[in-house]
């Protein structure tokens, strides 16, 4: 089928009165639960999940789809005004988001979010439409060897998210790493630090995780402060939303390169979805910056470039949901159970075997990103109207929010703990220096590292060769290896300018960190 | 649906159900899953209560209890009240194979739960890569002969039936083919048709596109007889391998249910599991139907528990 004509059957599908209503309400209801903290899209795709067993396949995953990217757009508000991610994957745009809003800039910066969401999601939604087949023989390109590589490139790349002192920032790293230990290791079935607790068989959740460190320790650090910081800065016209043409010009490139880095990740099966996404782009636009200290206090590549991403990748993770059947995230996990119990099985074949669902779907895409552009441009007024909301009333919403939110992902009461749990002991690291956001991403790359390291030493019969010998592998780890000398050099000529000049004032420096 | 009705109840009637339950259900009934929704215990659940809530004229409601191995969803049935409004969807995993897997596990399937039927069987079967050289299983057991150590194969986990049945053939035909265990049965699929496997034991409806797609062959049905999908795939017992093991779904209910009610269970879904309807819908999903009596499935339940325990030991299949 040429391009044309499956483009012709995307909108001839995705038009119909039918799915234009199911679309509609997906990205509608998407956005309002995003907007929550905690994890409403979940429990609204798993809430209405049954409900779509009584109706057309289609109409059903356009709905569930528009629930699942409709929460990007919303996750991110909670993220810049509250400094609660909405979603795991918006995490990241708590780190330069909260600081525009403590500046006064809430407006401009959800304006500017939303577009990069809309770029993202179009990006990929053009790859998509051009490239989908053949990106579905990529992931069987892929072994564990290559999954290796890859994200030790990304732990190398993703290394600059840590701020202040490096060894600390490795510090918190390792921390994310143990707490991903927990649970029934993949290979060999062992119990790992589960302490006979069958809710923490599988894992902490991420959620729990994001929630802990960034929600509930932003709740206990903010109490206390006076309630009015925020709110009194931040203009609520419409003119105060918009971003100046120099913020608006600076988000370009990063919005181009997030989509690249969002869809590239999307579409590997098993990279976790959008929050791998958002960090790899955050991390590519600090290093490239020219001002990297300005990461952390409000920098606009550091929003846009992470939303777009996130969005590009919360599109392109559709390819090995439907071609491969192996979901990137929970969420993605659902929509596949979705398919599955409308008989569809998942394959390569998918694309030619049931066109209409594939390209009604991708279709409906860009009309759900269209809908949810429209919507939320009017919405930011309203939302940035939460600021105002006394802290008095504000503070045990947000945490009543975060245990309804958690508990409606398993229903597990555990969660519910677990979270207050880490937030109080994330609230200690934090006052010490320790990075959330370097707990997060030592979270989210250690297990899939390491399964994928004793996976491939297992094929190999543990023969270390095997991850120079492919070359998908070698050439991730090559490109690795050349940023950590490139990054020694840079840093090496770096202290010695700096110790050309005064050494005063890298000590006063020190003192302020 | 009045097709389906009507067959139900002429069924119900020529059946022999001495006594009905009069008084039950009196309230919506729960059928516990341990597995996400989309999974096939999931769809053989809802597909059950979608039929009994309409047989009953009370509401069946699907419970997705994930979590710790199915331990969560095991211990609510066990310690649900024993009325029948709590049932249990339950694969070979979780009331099987747990016990010999793990220390400390919370429940008893022996004692805990009363087999009602089995629903759905999705066959097993034995697949290579297509670039794997041997095309049969006698082939394939020939190889790893010659090759030994060479060999390996991908599963869904630790303890899954992906790991259990070739760890089995293993045993039946002295080979040692190497396991690689991943996270679920779709990457084991992915796994083995980029060829970081050469073979696996996986649900015929996971590798089925593949095999369209021309990535991966199918050497032999790990079941007693040839399914009507695939007449010309031999089984691995006509390659001299006594090995058969399903990937099944069955009923459950708390064991101090009466008599009575589980008797009522038994005949309303093995009838609504005969007619044309339920065989399309689980034929659809590459499941084939199982109705089966409640003291048949003991008994199987009580073979299954001796092969797999043996197969477990044998093969030093442990979590630690």
């Amino acid at each position: 089928m040429g391009l044309l004509e499956s483009l012709q059957l995307g909108f001839a599908t995705a038009l119909t009165m039918e799915n234009l209503l199911y679309c509609l309400l997906g990205v509608t209801v998407g956005m309002v639960v995003g907007v929550l903290p905690g994890v409403g899209h979940l429990a609204a795709i798993s809430l209405l999940m049954p409900l779509t067993f009584h109706v057309p396949t289609t109409a059903a995953l356009v709905m569930l789809a528009g629930i699942y990217y409709g929460a990007q757009y919303g996750g991110s508000i909670a993220s810049i005004l509250l400094n609660l991610p909405g979603t795991a994957s918006s995490a990241v745009l708590c780190l330069d988001g909260y600081p525009m809003t403590q500046q006064g800039r809430a407006g401009p910066a959800l304006l500017i979010t939303t577009i990069a969401s809309f770029f993202g999601s179009c990006v990929a939604i053009l790859v998509l439409v051009l490239l989908a087949p053949p990106l579905a023989q990529l992931a069987l390109a892929f072994h564990s060897a290559d999954y290796f590589a890859m994200m030790i490139l990304g732990l190398v790349a993703a290394g600059s998210v840590a701020s202040g002192k490096p060894l600390i920032g490795l510090a918190s790293v390792l921390i994310g790493l143990i707490l991903a230990l927990i649970g029934i290791d993949l290979n060999t079935g062992a119990m790992r630090f589960t302490f006979g607790v069958p809710e923490l068989f599988e894992g902490l959740s991420i959620i729990v995780l994001a929630m802990a460190l960034f929600g509930v320790v932003e709740v206990i650090s903010s109490i206390g402060q006076p309630s009015t910081g925020a709110a009194a800065k931040t203009r609520i016209t419409f003119r105060g939303l918009l971003p100046s043409r120099a913020e608006f010009r600076e988000s370009l490139a990063p919005m181009l390169r997030g989509a690249g880095v969002g869809t590239g990740i999307g579409v590997l099966p098993g990279t976790g979805g959008g929050s791998m996404a958002s960090f790899m782009a955050y991390a590519v636009e600090k290093r490239r910056s020219r001002t990297p200290e300005r990461f952390g206090k409000g920098a606009i590549p550091g929003i846009s470039a992470p939303e777009s991403a996130n969005n590009a990748a919360a599109q392109s993770a559709f390819v090995p949901t439907l071609t491969l059947g192996i979901p990137g995230d929970a969420i993605m996990a659902l929509m596949l159970g979705a398919l599955l119990i409308h008989g569809i099985q998942p394959g390569p074949r998918v694309v030619t075997d049931s066109p209409d669902l594939f390209w009604g779907l991708i279709v409906s895409f860009l009309i759900g990103n269209l809908i949810l552009l429209v919507l939320n441009i009017p919405l930011i007024q309203i939302w940035v109207r939460i600021l105002q909301i006394p802290y008095r009333y504000l503070f045990p919403s947000i945490i009543l929010l975060i245990c309804l939110g958690v508990y409606s992902v398993s229903r597990s009461p555990v969660d519910v703990m677990l979270v207050a749990g880490l937030a109080g002991a994330g609230y200690l690291l934090i006052r010490l220096g320790f990075d959330p956001a370097a707990m997060l991403l030592g979270f989210i790359l250690g297990p899939m590292i390491e399964e994928n390291m004793r996976r491939a030493l297992r094929v190999s019969r543990g023969d270390f060769m095997i991850f120079l010998e492919r070359p998908i592998s070698a050439g991730f780890l090559t490109l690795a290896l050349l940023m950590l000398l490139w990054t020694g050099y840079t840093a090496l000529r770096a202290r010695r300018r700096a110790d050309a000049e005064t050494t005063d004032t890298a000590d006063t420096e020190d003192q302020t960190r | 649906m009045t097709r389906k009705l009507a067959t139900a109840l002429g069924a119900l009637m020529v059946g022999a159900t001495p006594a009905l339950a009069d008084d039950w259900p009196t309230q919506t009934v729960t059928i516990i899953v341990p597995y996400a929704p989309g999974g096939i215990a999931d769809i053989a659940a809802r597909t059950v209560g979608d039929a009994m809530s309409r047989e009953w004229g009370q509401e069946v409601v699907v419970d997705n209890r994930t979590g710790g191995a199915g331990f969560v969803a095991a211990t609510a049935v066990a310690r649900a009240d024993p009325d029948g409004h709590t049932l249990f969807v339950a694969d070979a995993g979780v009331n099987v194979v747990n016990p010999f897997l793990f220390d400390d596990v919370p429940y008893d399937p022996e004692a805990d739960f009363r087999p009602i039927t089995m629903i759905s069987d999705t066959p097993l079967v034995l697949s290579a890569n297509v670039d794997a050289p041997f095309d049969t299983t006698e082939e394939f057991v020939e190889y790893a002969i010659e090759n030994p150590g060479e060999l390996s194969f991908g599963s869904a986990g630790i303890g899954s039936l992906n790991h259990i049945v070739p760890e089995w053939i293993n045993l039946e035909a002295g080979i040692d083919v190497e396991h690689i265990p991943y996270d679920g049965g779709a990457p084991a699929a992915t796994a083995l048709a980029s060829g970081e496997v050469e073979v696996g034991v996986l649900a015929l409806s996971s590798v089925g596109p593949y095999v369209d797609s021309g990535e991966v062959k199918l050497l032999g049905l790990a079941r007693e007889d040839r399914v009507g999908s695939h007449p010309d795939l031999p089984t691995l017992m006509e390659a001299g391998i006594d090995v058969a093991a399903g990937q099944w779904a069955g009923l459950f209910a708390p064991s101090a249910v009466s008599d009575e009610i589980a008797e009522q269970i038994e005949a309303d879904v093995t009838a609504f599991l005969e007619t044309d309807d339920a065989a399309e819908t689980f034929g659809e999903r590459g499941a084939i139907v199982s109705p089966m009596s409640s003291s048949d499935f003991a008994e199987l339940l009580e073979e299954l528990r001796d092969q797999y325990s043996g197969v477990i030991e044998g093969a030093g299949i442990t979590p630690d």
